[in-house]
């Protein structure tokens, strides 16, 4: 089910893309250049939202339609690409930068356009310092063979385009703290209402994409809402950049159709090439740390929003975390709920405290290897205090991984306090295998 | 106020629209429990402590009407989620359920989770007792912790945030209070967070740290104990403690507080709301700035000179010296021998009854209520001719509203204004700051204007120009002398040189007249650095509020920043040399503190009764007036060095030693009640004033009485018992039994305080709606007491409804001098020299002398911080070390007014004074 | 006038030309102030407040909220090593002992000679190349535990290069570390490669078997 051709790792079928020159030449910037000239801002807005182009960055909103949020007549407007990409498992965003950075610039410049905007921050998390360099050299060539700054092409439209990096610290990802942190303050989410596209960056109507979202601009624009409609699903259109990790053989980034068949993406020796040394599925993390846990049960699913969600998890960012028989649940749950707890930024209560107190116990557990009787039982009664009551969805995240845990294979919690000298009844009559619901509880514009 | 109709836990009731649900349910009796939310903050919704059920009606998207169901009500469709109420508003139909298993659970959830990181050191915590934490977990909180692990945060406890409040960290809850109230509120961003997730704290920077003059009112609104204030940490139980009404006389504002009293001692002082003029508020000087009450520096008994000392001497001693040696200078010198100083912030009572005493038995005016420095500036009539009209409330005002602040800096000189003008300027009132310097209030969110040094006057008639441009001759609502001779004169003048003159540009001047005169409410707030500049520009300020239609109604005026707690009481009651009570002119003037300096030096003046107030310790002229003096009484609460110098000294009993009533810089009376006894022997200042009244009466009668019977031969005749009961009928006049009594007769015959006794004072109500009430500890507890003893009347102005009329004036502009280059500012500071701030922790905060130097100059004469100048003015020179700060303009230098043993009457040569600095070579 | 300020005030000038609200600059000067001087002092933060007219308190607050500025001393070569799924489960653990180790001081710890600070750290993105260490900043990719001791002697070689470059990843690159402990620069002009383990054609593992 491989790509002929690929659209935001298009460096795959051309290797050198990420050389100006070489970019330009395989008619990179054409599409920018002749928007700028042929197309109406609303043109624009209306093929990507004919092409059902959904946001990357984990909630999957039809990226069209946020743009269309935007107050009419209220200026200035800010576009922000948000490269905070600090999920763990999730790492396609980097390569395209690294790899491929003129497209997603062309894709940032032709949003901007289609939003009129005249000022764009790409935020990157601040380790990513090394690309946020490869950024502003793509930027510099842009700006020098003038497809930024002032009456671009001659059209009329101003540009200005800067890297901002951020300083270590996930939340910033959220798009509210994102911009929180662009104004140079500590990156704690704001309220919502008011939404970003009515009162964002500095008060001003705003629009947040991801990286792999606006890179998908520039080709739609090119070849048209069917053309990209050829690729996907009716629902979830196009190709994903899945970023593949944990136990197999060929851990790295696939752009693949959505839709594409979980057991494929692991098994296809073009992609992940199968489990290492041959030791099974046990957990699979499909859509990066948020995302409920499936089991090797679920590896016929369909890596697309719909199918994955009918599985009850989440497709997320696109980070399908595989791991063997060798990791316990308890520790995994442990480790993932320690970078929540480590990443909580502390404003609200339930996620400041319920993290620390659940990493308390999970670290007795699966690190220290003992139990208490009511583990279980405060365990749960933590995580059902956090679910849907935390300010942001950090929080509501933490949850999952305790929640499938605890879900999925209680008996590895039950031994860990069996083997401590308690007795234990079975918490919850064997679910294992039974997948938790996922609940819905994006926001509006995720 | 459109309203929309909830329904709470199944009660329906109608409530304002744009009511956060947490407020609207309070409306109905409920209370759902809050941490971060507080009604004077932007709600965040951090805390999640207020979690509730929220549905709205859904509605029929053709016909934008609610849906029924068969039983005829609207469906309701509940929200997935649990919501904040603190952040929701309500809407029409709204369904609101605190009380659901699902609710309950979460606010339980958030509880337990804040106790986990909570020490249980309640009986050790100065909130205990008044915590909404406290008192949750006491009234639903889990029996037993299911945290079994050793590690609620433990830090180093208390960490000093700054010299007044002490940050316990463990406790903190991390709500986020106190750093909204300091950045939005209070508008200095002093307070941070430092580190993230559950390693979160609370951290100054500031230097020094905590640098505030609110940053009491943070411990007040610390839902938890982990803001304390230094001045009363470990001090006492709250539930012990009884808290006693009073008002603050440390400033024109005049704030409601409490003193909190254990027995008979002040543990400490808190805030009572008055929406009209502290809300529930207080700044640090009012907070802390309480502990001369109790200081043993206090005077105890009354002392008599006996040669170079002063002994201790009985009531009765002490009184019949003074009325007898006053008696017989009256006698043999006339009543203009005497003379009376009586501070600013003495009640009003004491006031009356000074000058009662003075105009009624010694027969003298020679009154005042400063001591006559340059400084002190004139006799502001205009405050009360054009102040702000009877219902003024700035706390309702907002939108529509201009406000133009001319040369002052409320920081300094009437802290409160500060938080009362940035909230109204976030109610959208639109703010003008004008001034010669920057100040705290720059960064309010209005607009600056800078005037350049000596422009002032020349701004306010270019304002004027520009009002009188745009609003032509239309009808004034006041009576005016002289309208027709200063608009031609005014007019005479071109809106561009005004400008020039004035450095700003013209069109910057219209747009702010234009503002000004525009809004529904317009208001002119003048403090120190205007009345400086002279009588002329004050004048002018109240030209333009005349001519821009802003005066003699509510909400419009000017408001005037005098120093002292009840300057405007004395002006009102007549201590002065030029008007009697009610600002009633006097035939003659008498002399005024400044002419008493020379009488008294040249030996015109004999007798000098001075009550609270310090002329020798900074003003050189005084001390030497009063050593010439004959006799000189002292009544005060120290031993001043003026006391020192006395013959007599009596001691007086405090502000919250006794009842009285005061009058704030917006001219309302408010009373404040009886704290704590008198310390030692002091009386009240009435008191001491009707009891040497009262001899002099006794005296007067046998004086009559012994010149009638001189000349009838020692017979007795009718003639003499005429006389005899005349002056029997005076004694009754001073037989005041409490300052009511006082207030009573002030009503009766004071212009203006008509109406305005003890009694109408108390029925006057409570305010606000944010004070702590009974039961509901669960809520907004320690924000502030509810007032109980009524908020005050507001006198109307004197242009309101009188026959008074405005005299508009026009005076020549001083001239800058010529061979000195720099405008010396005499800087208005909170926390300066004035003795009441003995003994409190504000006194480490009073500076050292110096002399505050723009960027520019000091670049232009190689001056660093820290070197030592001279400066020069025609009267005399000053060394000084330099600070140099970007607040100044260029040509402008400023040095601290009041602080001790540092005078500068020994430089100033009038309101305005030019100066030349050197640099010092080291 | 402050080193910041006399000796970098174009790059200050041009990084506040960037934002609308000069606040915006305080994160991109603050690595600025923190190559500058080594670390945030109290006394380089205060800078950064005076250059942007800001209250001191915010800017305190920004380098305490986020995990890459250092208001301590660090090494020369700060060593962030991630431990978050999936490095952990590829040898990270292993790996944060081994340097340890090979230093002799704990995590956190700067080495006596001011050479290293090791330090774990959430996931860097890069998962594919577990496990995966940033030395200031410049991504090092395929770290496992044996390569520990030939890391840190590489990069104590390059000691210079790395103290000219600073902490704040102003000027960072990638490297991936070969089986011998070599860094070898790896140069984003080259086409992604996925990574491919020891055992490729051991084909579909039995768990994925339909
Ligand atoms: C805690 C948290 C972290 C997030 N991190 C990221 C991120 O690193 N990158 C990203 O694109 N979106 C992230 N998001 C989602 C953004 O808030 C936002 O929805 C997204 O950038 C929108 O872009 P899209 O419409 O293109 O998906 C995060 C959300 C949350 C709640
Ligand atoms: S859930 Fe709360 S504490 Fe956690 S990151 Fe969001 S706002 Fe911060
Ligand atoms: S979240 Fe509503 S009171 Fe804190």
């Amino acid at each position: 089910m491989g790509l002929s051709e690929y659209i935001v790792m298009r460096e795959l079928n051309h290797p050198a893309i990420n050389n100006f020159e070489v970019y330009r030449r395989l008619g990179g910037w054409d599409a920018y250049a002749n928007a700028l000239k042929t197309k109406t801002p609303t043109e624009i807005i209306q093929v990507v939202k004919d092409a059902g182009l959904r946001g990357r960055g984990g909630a999957g909103f039809p990226t069209g339609v946020k743009w269309g949020f935007l107050p009419r007549g209220v200026f200035p407007r800010y576009l922000l690409c948000n490269c905070d990409e600090s999920e763990p498992g999730t790492f396609n965003n980097h390569q395209i930068i690294d790899r491929n950075p003129h497209q997603m610039i062309e894709g940032v410049a032709l949003s901007s356009f289609a939003i009129e905007a005249n000022t764009a921050y790409i935020y990157m998390r601040g380790e990513f310092a090394g690309a946020a360099l490869t950024l502003e050299r793509a930027i510099d060539d842009a700006y020098k063979a003038g497809f930024l700054g002032k009456n671009i092409l001659g059209s009329g439209y101003d540009l200005d385009m800067y890297v901002h990096r951020g300083a270590g610290a996930y939340i910033c990802g959220e798009e509210t703290a994102l911009m929180e942190s662009l104004e140079g303050k500590i990156g704690q989410p704001r309220l919502k209402p008011p939404f970003p596209a009515v009162a964002g960056l500095y008060g001003k109507p705003t629009i947040i994409n991801n990286v792999e979202t606006l890179a998908n601009v520039p080709l739609i624009v090119e070849r048209g809402a069917a053309w990209y409609r050829s690729h996907g699903t009716e629902k979830s259109p196009g190709t994903k950049c899945f970023s593949l990790s944990g136990h197999v053989n060929r851990p790295g980034n696939y752009e693949l159709p959505f839709g594409v068949p979980l057991r494929e993406l692991i098994d296809s020796p073009e992609y992940g090439g199968g489990m290492r040394g041959d030791r099974p599925v046990k957990i699979i993390i499909p859509g990066g740390a948020s995302a409920p846990w499936l089991t090797a049960e679920h590896l016929d699913t369909l890596l697309d929003y719909e199918s994955v969600a009918a599985a009850g998890s989440m497709l997320g960012s696109g980070a399908v975390i595989v791991l063997n028989d060798t990791v316990k649940a308890p520790h995994l749950a442990y480790k993932m709920d320690e970078f929540f707890k480590h990443e909580s930024c502390g404003k609200c209560t339930p996620c400041r405290e319920g993290n620390h107190w659940l990493v308390k116990v999970l670290h007795r557990l699966a690190a220290e290897g003992h139990g208490e009787p009511d583990d279980i039982k405060t365990l749960k009664g933590i995580y059902t205090q956090m679910e849907g009551n935390c300010f942001c969805l950090l929080g509501e995240s933490a949850v999952m991984p305790i929640k499938s845990a605890l879900h999925l294979f209680p008996e590895e919690f039950e031994a860990i306090i069996a083997a401590s000298g308690h007795d234990i009844e079975s918490i919850n009559g064997r679910s294992v295998g039974v997948p938790v619901p996922m609940k819905r509880t994006r926001g509006r514009f995720g | 106020m459109p309203t929309v109709t909830i329904t709470v836990d199944g009660v329906t009731f109608p409530v304002p629209s744009g009511t956060t649900v947490v407020d609207a349910a309070r409306v109905g009796g409920v209370d759902i429990p809050v941490f971060c939310y507080h009604p004077k903050l932007k709600p965040v919704g951090m805390c999640r402590m207020c979690l509730v059920e929220i549905g709205t009606p859904r509605i029929d998207p053709a016909t934008r009407q609610p849906l029924l169901d068969p039983e005829g009500k609207p469906i309701i469709v509940m929200m997935p989620k649990l919501q904040t109420g603190c952040t929701t508003p309500v809407s029409q139909g709204m369904v609101i359920k605190t009380a659901t298993a699902k609710a309950k659970f979460a606010q339980k959830g958030v509880l337990e989770f804040l106790l986990t990181s909570h020490p249980l050191d309640c009986p050790v915590c100065d909130k205990g007792g008044e915590c909404p934490l406290q008192n949750l977990t006491m009234e639903w909180g889990p029996e037993t912790s299911r945290f079994d692990y050793d590690d609620k945060v433990h830090f180093e406890k208390p960490i000093p945030l700054g010299d007044l409040i002490l940050l316990d960290r463990e406790r903190c809850i991390l709500c986020s209070r106190c750093v909204r109230f300091q950045d939005d509120l209070a508008g200095d961003p002093v307070l941070g967070c430092d580190n993230r997730g559950r390693k979160w704290m609370i951290i100054s920077k500031s230097e020094p740290p905590f640098d505030s003059k609110f940053s009491g009112n943070t411990t007040d609104i610390c839902p938890v104990g982990a803001l304390t204030s230094a001045d009363f940490r470990f001090k006492a139980r709250v539930w012990e403690l009884s808290s006693k009404p009073v008002v603050c006389t440390l400033c024109p504002v005049g704030c409601n507080m409490t003193h909190d009293m254990r027995h008979d001692k002040l543990m400490r002082v808190m805030a009572r709301e008055n929406s009209a003029v502290n809300e529930i508020w207080l700044c640090d000087k009012g907070r802390y700035g309480h502990r001369f009450v109790e200081h043993e520096t206090r005077l105890t008994t009354p002392l008599i000179r006996k040669g170079d000392r002063l002994v201790e001497a009985t009531w009765d001693e002490a009184l019949r010296l003074v009325a007898d040696k006053l008696a017989a200078i009256q006698s043999a010198h006339g009543g203009q021998a005497i003379a009376g100083l009586a501070a600013p912030r003495l009640s009003n009572e004491d006031l009356y009854a000074f000058q009662k005493l003075f105009r009624e038995q010694l027969e003298s005016g020679n009154l005042d209520h400063t001591i006559g420095s340059v400084s002190d500036g004139d006799y502001d009539d205009m405050g009360a001719m054009l102040g702000v009209g009877q219902g003024t409330n700035l706390e309702q005002l907002g939108a529509g509203t201009t406000v133009l602040v001319v040369g002052a800096d409320p920081e300094e000189e009437a802290p409160l204004y500060v938080l009362r003008l940035r909230a109204m300027a976030q109610r959208g009132a639109k703010l003008i700051v004008a001034g010669l310097r920057s100040t705290k209030l720059d960064h309010a969110g209005g607009t600056v204007l800078r005037y350049k040094v000596g422009g002032e006057l020349a701004f306010a008639r270019a304002l004027l120009r520009a009002v009188l441009d745009e609003a032509g001759t239309r009808r004034l609502a006041v009576k005016t002398n002289g309208l027709e001779q200063l608009r031609k004169s005014i007019l005479d003048l071109s809106l561009a040189s005004l400008a020039e003159a004035a450095g700003v540009s013209a069109a910057t001047i219209q747009a702010a007249a234009k503002t000004f005169l525009e809004a529904e409410n317009g208001i002119i707030i003048y403090g120190a650095e205007a009345r400086g500049a002279g009588p002329a520009l004050v004048e002018t300020l109240g030209a333009l509020a005349a001519l821009a239609g802003k005066a003699g109604k509510a909400n419009s005026g000017l408001i005037a920043l005098l120093s002292g707690g009840n300057s405007r009481g004395a002006l009102d009651l007549g201590l002065r040399p030029d008007a009697r009570p009610g600002y009633v002119p006097v035939a003659q003037r008498a002399l005024g503190a400044r002419e008493i300096w020379g009488a008294a030096k040249e030996g015109r003046v004999k007798a000098l009764w001075i009550a609270g107030l310090d002329p020798a310790a900074s003003l050189p002229v005084a001390r030497t007036a009063i050593e010439a003096a004959e006799f000189v009484v002292v009544q005060d609460l120290f031993l001043t060095e003026t006391a020192q110098l006395a013959d007599v000294v009596l001691p007086a009993a405090s502000g919250v030693e006794r009842d009285g009533t005061y009058t704030n810089a917006e001219r309302r009376v408010q009373r404040s009640r009886q704290a704590q006894p008198a310390v030692g022997q002091s009386r009240p200042d009435w008191q001491i004033v009707q009891g040497v009244a009262r001899l002099l009466v006794e005296q007067s009668v046998k004086r009559v009485g012994a010149a009638k019977s001189a000349t009838n031969g020692g017979k007795a005749t009718k003639g003499a018992n005429t006389a005899v009961a005349v002056a029997v009928a005076e004694l009754v006049a001073w037989d005041f039994l409490t300052p009511a009594e006082v207030a009573a007769e002030i009503a009766e015959r004071v212009p203006g305080y008509q109406g305005i006794t003890h009694q109408s004072l108390a029925a006057t109500g409570t305010s606000g709606t944010w004070g702590r009430q009974i039961n509901e500890a669960v809520f907004y507890d320690g924000t502030s007491y509810t007032n109980t003893e009524g908020v005050g009347l507001q006198l109307p102005s004197l242009i309101e409804g009188s026959k008074t009329s405005l005299n508009l004036v026009v005076r020549p502009a001083a001239k800058p001098s010529e061979e000195r280059p720099l405008l010396l500012l005499a800087l208005p500071l909170a926390y300066d020299g004035d003795l009441l701030l003995r003994g409190s922790l504000l006194e480490r905060q009073v500076p050292q002398p110096y002399l505050a130097l723009s960027r520019a100059d000091a670049e232009r004469q190689n001056i660093k911080a820290g070197d030592s100048v001279r400066i020069e003015s025609a009267a005399g020179q000053l060394t000084v070390a330099v600070r140099v700060v970007k607040e100044l303009p260029a040509g402008v230098v400023a040095v601290p007014a009041n602080l001790p043993g540092f005078s500068l009457a020994g430089v100033q040569t009038g309101p305005r004074t030019w100066v030349s600095l050197v640099k010092l070579l080291a | 006038m402050t080193i910041l300020q006399a000796n970098h005030r174009d790059e200050i000038d041009a990084i506040r030309a960037r934002y609308t609200s000069p606040r915006s600059a305080t994160l991109p000067l603050l690595y600025l102030a923190q190559d500058v001087y080594g670390h945030l002092s109290s006394e380089a933060i205060r800078e950064v407040a005076e250059i942007l007219d800001l209250p001191p308190t915010d800017v305190f607050e920004v380098v305490g909220f986020y995990t890459l500025y250092y208001s301590q001393p660090v090494g020369t070569w700060m060593i962030q090593v991630c431990d978050d799924v999936p490095c952990c489960y590829l040898g990270a653990e292993e790996l944060v002992e081994a340097l340890t180790h090979v230093l002799g001081v704990g995590e956190d710890q700067l080495t006596a000679d001011g050479m290293f600070t090791v330090q774990r750290v959430k996931c860097l993105a890069a998962c594919d190349r577990a496990p995966v260490v940033q030395a200031n900043l410049d991504y090092l990719y395929d770290v496992t535990a044996d390569k520990a001791e030939a890391l840190l002697a590489d990069l104590r070689a390059r000691a210079a290069d790395g103290k000219k470059r600073g902490v704040s990843g102003r000027f960072a690159e990638d490297f991936e570390v070969g089986s011998g402990g070599k860094l070898t620069h790896v140069s984003r002009e080259e086409p992604y490669r996925a990574r491919q383990f020891d055992s490729p054609s051991a084909g579909p593992s039995r768990g994925t078997k339909g």
